[in-house]
C-alpha cells in the first residue's frame, strides 16, 4: 500500500515530478561525463607515448622538454649537436635512439624531422606501434608523411606535393617553397600529438636550410632542390632524441650521466614520470570540473527537496487522513522518502541513458577523429559508485520534508485545518 | 482508581470509558479537559455537543490515541490505551476505530476503492471486495464510483466514501467530528440516518461530534461537553 501511495502520490502531480526527475537526470549525466572524460582524458595522455625510456635534449625545464618533444607544444630553448646525439647512440644501454628535429610547421602543423627507426620504435597507449593507412616510410630527402589528423583536415593524399613553412607560426612569412615534399605515407589515427605531425626525413630538414644561418635565408645563397641533394645532409643540431633502452634498470644510471654530461648541457627525463607530473599540474581543472559536476548534483536535489517541501501545506489533509485510518508516523516518514527515492531512481535511470546516448553519440567521431576507442559501457563500478553517493545524499536531503511530516504527524492529530 | 475489569461487570459493555482524565496542552497554562467519568456504551450513538474552542478536537484526539492525557485512564473497549506504545495505539486505532472528518477524508489521489482498502490495510480487516461493493451500494453509492479517483466526487459522495472507509474493517467505534458541516441540510439528513444504520448493522458506538445541536434528535444519548468538562473553556482555546 505504502508503494500504491507513493507511486500515486507521484503520478498525481505529474508535472512537477517531471521536471524534478529531469533535473536530476541531467546533473547525473554531468556528473558522468565529467567522470568519464576525466577519466579518459588522464588515460590518453598517459599513454601519449609508451616504450620511450628516455627523452633528451638542451638543458632546460622537464615539462618544457616534454611538451615540445611529445606535445608540439612551445619550443626548445636549445638544440643538441649531432655529436652528441652520436655520443649517446653509441652508449651501451642504448637499444635505439631517435632524433627528432623541430621548428618548421605546413598549415599550422608542426613538421618532425626524423629517420624512419622513428616509424619502427615508437609505441603509444598499451604498447602500439605507428601504422600506415597507405603509402609507407621516407626513402628519399623530399618524402613527407603525414599524421592521420593532418591527411584528414586538409585532405591530402599520397602523391600529393606539398610546401613547408619555416617557423612554427600559422601565417608564415619565410616558405621552403624552392623545395616542395611529396606525400609518401599517411599514418593511421593515434589519438596523440603524432596524428597533427608532419614528418619528413632528417635530410629534408637539412636540405631546406642549406644556405640558411640563424634562422633566416642568405641572401644571393640559393641551393636549387636537386643540387641540395648532392651536398652533406647530415645535420649539425637536432632538437631531441627518443631514446629505448637494453634493459630498463639501466635507465636511472644513464639518465644521470646524461645529466652530467660536461660537453654540453643535456637532459634526459623519463617520460612517464614527467606526464604524470604534468597531469598533476592540471590537477586543479580536474577538481574544479569535479566540484562544479558535485554542486550540479547538489542543486537538483535541493530542488526537488524545494518541491517537496512547498507541497507540505497540501499534504496535511492527506497526513490527518492517513493518520486517523491508523497509520502510524514512520509510515508518513516512510511515504515521502519513498516518493523522494522513486524520484531519484527515475532520474539516475534517465540520466545514465541520456550519457550512454551522449557516448553512443559521440563514440565514433571520437574514435574517428582521435583514433580513440572511448568504451560505451555506462554500467561501469563509477557509475553505480556515483548514483549510490546521489541516492544517498537525496535520502539524507529527504529528512528535512519527511521529518517535518513525521513531527506534523505526531503532534497535529485528527484536526485538519482548512 | 476503579479498575476497568470493575467497570465492565458494573456496566454493559463500554466502548469507550474516561474516568477522571485531565490534559494541558503546556504547565503553564490551565488544564483545557478535564472529564470526571464518561462511558459510551457498545453499540450506542451518542452526539457530543461542543462549542468551538470548547476543547472536543482535545478529547478526540484523547480517545482517538493521538493526545496523551497527563493524569487518568481512557479505556477504550476494555482497554486502557494510555499505557500503550505511540505505534500500538496507531495499531489499535487502525483495528477498532473509524474516524470521518468534516471534509478531505480522502485521499484525493487515490480510487474510491484504494481509499476504502486504506483502512483494511492498517487494521489488517479480511474483508473481501463483495463486501466494499455491497457496503457502498447501501450507502446509496454505485458501485461503479469505485474506480473513480476521490477529488472527482462531490463532497456528498466523498463524505459517503468516507463512511463506507469508516466501516470496512468493521470497527467498534466510530468518530465523526462534524461530518456534515459541509453538506446541506438535505444530504445531511441523509447522511446521518445512513451512517447510524450502517453503524446498527455493523453494531458499532458511534461518537458524533457537532455544533449544531438540531442533530441531537438522531441519537440514543446526547451530551454537551461543557457539562462533561469541569473546567471552563478558555476563551482562546480552539
Amino acid at each position: 500500500m505504502l508503494f500504491k501511495i507513493a507511486i500515486a502520490s507521484l503520478f498525481n502531480r505529474k508535472l512537477t515530478v517531471f521536471l524534478a526527475i529531469f533535473s536530476i537526470a541531467v546533473s547525473i549525466a554531468i556528473v558522468l561525463s565529467v567522470e568519464h572524460i576525466r577519466h579518459q582524458a588522464k588515460a590518453s595522455f598517459a599513454s601519449t607515448i609508451s616504450a620511450t625510456d628516455l627523452i633528451v635534449g638542451a638543458r632546460s625545464g622537464r615539462i618544457n622538454l616534454l611538451l615540445y618533444s611529445v606535445f608540439r607544444i612551445g619550443n626548445a630553448t636549445n638544440n643538441i649537436s649531432w655529436k652528441s646525439y652520436q655520443a649517446i647512440k653509441q652508449q651501451r644501454e642504448v637499444f635505439w635512439a631517435i632524433p627528432i628535429s623541430l621548428g618548421d610547421s605546413h598549415k599550422g602543423y608542426r613538421v618532425l624531422g626524423t629517420i624512419n627507426d622513428y616509424f619502427v620504435h615508437y609505441r603509444y597507449r598499451n604498447k602500439n606501434s605507428l601504422s600506415f593507412d597507405s603509402g609507407a616510410e621516407f626513402k628519399g630527402v623530399y618524402d613527407v608523411v603525414l599524421g592521420a589528423a593532418v591527411a584528414k583536415k586538409l585532405d591530402y593524399e599520397v602523391g600529393q606535393k606539398i610546401v613547408l613553412a619555416h617557423g612554427v607560426a600559422k601565417v608564415s612569412f619565410v616558405n621552403h617553397d624552392d623545395k616542395p615534399f611529396t606525400v609518401v605515407g599517411i599514418l593511421n589515427a593515434t589519438g596523440t600529438p603524432v596524428d597533427r605531425t608532419v614528418h619528413i626525413s632528417l635530410a629534408g630538414m637539412e636540405a631546406i636550410h642549406l644556405g640558411w644561418s640563424n634562422g633566416v635565408p642568405n641572401p644571393g645563397i640559393n641551393i636549387a632542390a636537386k643540387d641540395a641533394l648532392n651536398k652533406d645532409l647530415t645535420p649539425k643540431s637536432i632538437t631531441a632524441v627518443y631514446l629505448g633502452l637494453n634493459n630498463r634498470i639501466s635507465t636511472f644510471a644513464l639518465q644521470r650521466r646524461i645529466n652530467d654530461t660536461q660537453q654540453e648541457a643535456l637532459m634526459a627525463i623519463l617520460p612517464g614520470v614527467v606526464l604524470s607530473e604534468l597531469w598533476q599540474t592540471m590537477n586543479i581543472i580536474e577538481r574544479i570540473l569535479a566540484l562544479i559536476a558535485g554542486l550540479v548534483a547538489a542543486t537538483s536535489l535541493l530542488g526537488m527537496i524545494t518541491m517537496m517541501l512547498s507541497t507540505i501545506k497540501q499534504r496535511e489533509r492527506e497526513i490527518a487522513v492517513l493518520r486517523a485510518i491508523g497509520a502510524p508516523a514512520k509510515f508518513i516518514f516512510g511515504l515521502i522518502q519513498l516518493e523522494v527515492i522513486g524520484i531519484v531512481l527515475m532520474g539516475i535511470a534517465l540520466g545514465i541513458s541520456f550519457f550512454w546516448g551522449g557516448m553512443l553519440i559521440s563514440e565514433p567521431i571520437i574514435s574517428n577523429v582521435y583514433g580513440l576507442s572511448l568504451t560505451t559501457n555506462p554500467f561501469t563500478l563509477a557509475t553505480g559508485l556515483y548514483s549510490l553517493i546521489i541516492l544517498f545524499v537525496a535520502i539524507i536531503f529527504a529528512c528535512l520534508p519527511a521529518g517535518i511530516l513525521y513531527r506534523q504527524s505526531l503532534k497535529q492529530g485528527l484536526t485538519v485545518k482548512t | 482508581m476503579k479498575t476497568t475489569a470493575t467497570t465492565a461487570n458494573s456496566k454493559p459493555p463500554s466502548a469507550v470509558s474516561i474516568e477522571d482524565v485531565e490534559f494541558y496542552w503546556s504547565k503553564a497554562v490551565a488544564p483545557t479537559l478535564h472529564i470526571k467519568e464518561w462511558h459510551i456504551s457498545k453499540g450506542q450513538s451518542v452526539f457530543l455537543y461542543g462549542r468551538s474552542g470548547s476543547g472536543k478536537s482535545t478529547l478526540l484526539n484523547i480517545i482517538a490515541g493521538i493526545l496523551e492525557p497527563q493524569q487518568g485512564v481512557v479505556s477504550i473497549l476494555d482497554q486502557d490505551i494510555t499505557h500503550l506504545g505511540q505505534v500500538e495505539k496507531d495499531r489499535f486505532r487502525a483495528r477498532h476505530m473509524g474516524v470521518i472528518f468534516q471534509q478531505f477524508n480522502l485521499i484525493p489521489y487515490l480510487s474510491v476503492m484504494d481509499n476504502i482498502q486504506l483502512s483494511q490495510t492498517f487494521s489488517a480487516a479480511n474483508r473481501s471486495k463483495e463486501q466494499m461493493v455491497q457496503l457502498v451500494e447501501q450507502l446509496g453509492l454505485s458501485a461503479d464510483l469505485l474506480r473513480r479517483q476521490a477529488n472527482q466526487l462531490s463532497v456528498g459522495q466523498q463524505q459517503r466514501v468516507a463512511v463506507a472507509r469508516a466501516l470496512h474493517h468493521q470497527p467498534e467505534i466510530i468518530i465523526a467530528d462534524e461530518p456534515t458541516s459541509a453538506l446541506d441540510a438535505e444530504t445531511r439528513d441523509e447522511f446521518i440516518e445512513l451512517l447510524l444504520q450502517q453503524a446498527k448493522t455493523n453494531n458499532s458506538a458511534v461518537l458524533f461530534v457537532s455544533h449544531d445541536k438540531s442533530l441531537a434528535c438522531y441519537f440514543d444519548q446526547s451530551i454537551d461537553l461543557q457539562t462533561l468538562n469541569v473546567i471552563e473553556p478558555h476563551p482562546h482555546a480552539v
